[in-house]
């Protein structure tokens, strides 16, 4: 065999070799790849009951904080007596927490009620001369 | 006993012509002493004082003793000397909680201090010394000026403190009260419970005014409802009450329709001691 022969019959094997290397690639990705399903049981079964059991991690204890040396605990504020508050009072007289006793007097009994009851100590004033205090303060009668 | 009803008299034409008519249903009468100081009382005045005094019913009330006043000693001293001199048969003599001397403020409305023991020690000494020159039991009045809710309720212990050193009563002002209760929004039976009512041998029913909705012992108007109210509510607690006293003042009685006013005032003052006490 003559060396020309043997080098035609490699460069035809390798070449046929490259096509079907290509060929064999070009069918591998045009073929959907299958997903990858874990069956877990029979799919005609209802799954039964799962039971989660969660991993507990110890707690790490936290040390309680200590204020600063400097700052000193809010001394309680004495007590004092509560004082309720009462509801929004209006302006008018009249309306007031306090109670306020039915038949209040009525004014047409005012005249009667003037009569003595009991012996006057006084029954009569004796004339001023100037009446009352001349340079008294009208406001409240002091000299 | 039930307490009697009076006035506290001014020696003005106005006053006079208010009482005159319904003179013969006074059952007690107050005199302002610092009135007398300086000698000038009218004919009237002193035959009233005179008349009351012989029949047990005329009771003192000052207004310029300044029992809680630190200093100005020498004012105090005036005051106790003017008292001596002008004394009458008084069943008892009161005046007001508070302080109106102070520095170059020789007189002024009386005006509260906190509770503090130098206080109390001030106003103790000066007690003594005032039931001294009057002769007879000494008391205080409560004020209706208060500088706050926790000064008001304060004010009814630090008299019944203060009242210690003497044996002394309270006056108690119905009008100021119901000023305190409607200015600080407080509970009568809340303040009332603050005071030793089993003290109060005096009670003063007034009037007073508005200003920008704070209520002021200006005794320049009737008795308004709400210590109509009060004293009904009160008189029952009050065992030892003597006397009940219609205060106003003369500015406030110059026309006869304010004349008319306070005689019906005192007509109704009788009518609910009648009711409350059972006077028949």
């Amino acid at each position: 065999m003559r060396r020309w022969h043997l080098t035609l019959f490699l460069a035809i094997l390798a070449a046929a070799g490259v096509a079907l290397a290509t060929t064999l690639q070009v069918r591998r990705m045009a073929t959907p790849a299958e997903p990858q399903v874990q069956v877990i049981g029979p799919r005609h079964q209802a799954p039964t009951e799962v039971v989660e059991v969660l991993e507990v991690t110890p707690v790490e204890q936290v040390p309680e904080v200590a204020p600063p040396p400097h700052v000193q605990p809010r001394p309680t504020p004495p007590e004092r007596p509560v004082v309720p508050v009462r509801p929004p009072r209006h302006l008018e007289l009249g309306v007031h927490p306090i109670h306020v006793d039915d038949g209040e007097l009525a004014p047409n009994a005012i005249p009667e009620l003037n009569e003595p009851r009991q012996k006057p100590i006084l029954q009569q004033l004796p004339p001023d001369e100037p009446p009352g205090i001349g340079d008294g303060c009208p406001a409240c009668g002091m000299g | 006993m039930s307490p009697r009803v009076g006035v506290s008299w001014m020696p003005t034409a106005g006053f006079r012509a208010a009482v005159e008519p319904v003179l013969e249903t006074i059952e007690a009468v107050e005199q302002t002493v610092d009135q007398g100081f300086e000698g000038r009382l009218p004919a009237s005045a002193e035959a009233v004082f005179t008349a009351f005094a012989e029949a047990g019913q005329l009771y003192g009330h000052a207004v310029g003793a300044s029992v809680l006043s630190a200093g100005r000693e020498d004012v105090f001293d005036a005051f106790l000397l003017a008292l001596r001199r002008t004394r009458r048969p008084w069943v008892d003599l009161s005046d007001h909680y508070g302080f109106c001397t102070a520095g170059a403020q020789r007189f002024g409305a009386p005006l509260p201090l906190p509770r503090h023991p130098d206080v109390l020690a001030v106003g103790r000494e000066r007690l003594v010394r005032l039931r001294e020159a009057a002769g007879c039991p000494v008391g205080l009045e409560n004020l209706a000026l208060a500088l706050c809710a926790q000064d008001a309720l304060d004010q009814g212990p630090m008299v019944a403190e203060l009242l210690q050193a003497v044996d002394g009563f309270v006056h108690l002002d119905l009008h100021n009260l119901w000023c305190q209760l409607h200015n600080f929004e407080l509970d009568a039976d809340v303040l009332l419970a603050s005071w030793p009512l089993e003290r109060v041998w005096r009670v003063h029913v007034s009037g007073g005014s508005f200003v920008d909705d704070i209520r002021r012992d200006t005794h320049d108007h009737r008795v308004p409802d709400e210590v109509w109210a009060l004293l009904r509510t009160v008189l029952p607690r009050l065992p030892a009450c003597r006397a009940l006293i219609l205060e106003q003042l003369p500015s406030a009685l110059l026309t006869e329709a304010d004349q008319q006013g306070y005689r019906e005032d005192l007509a109704l003052l009788r009518a609910v001691r009648d009711e409350v006490c059972g006077v028949g």
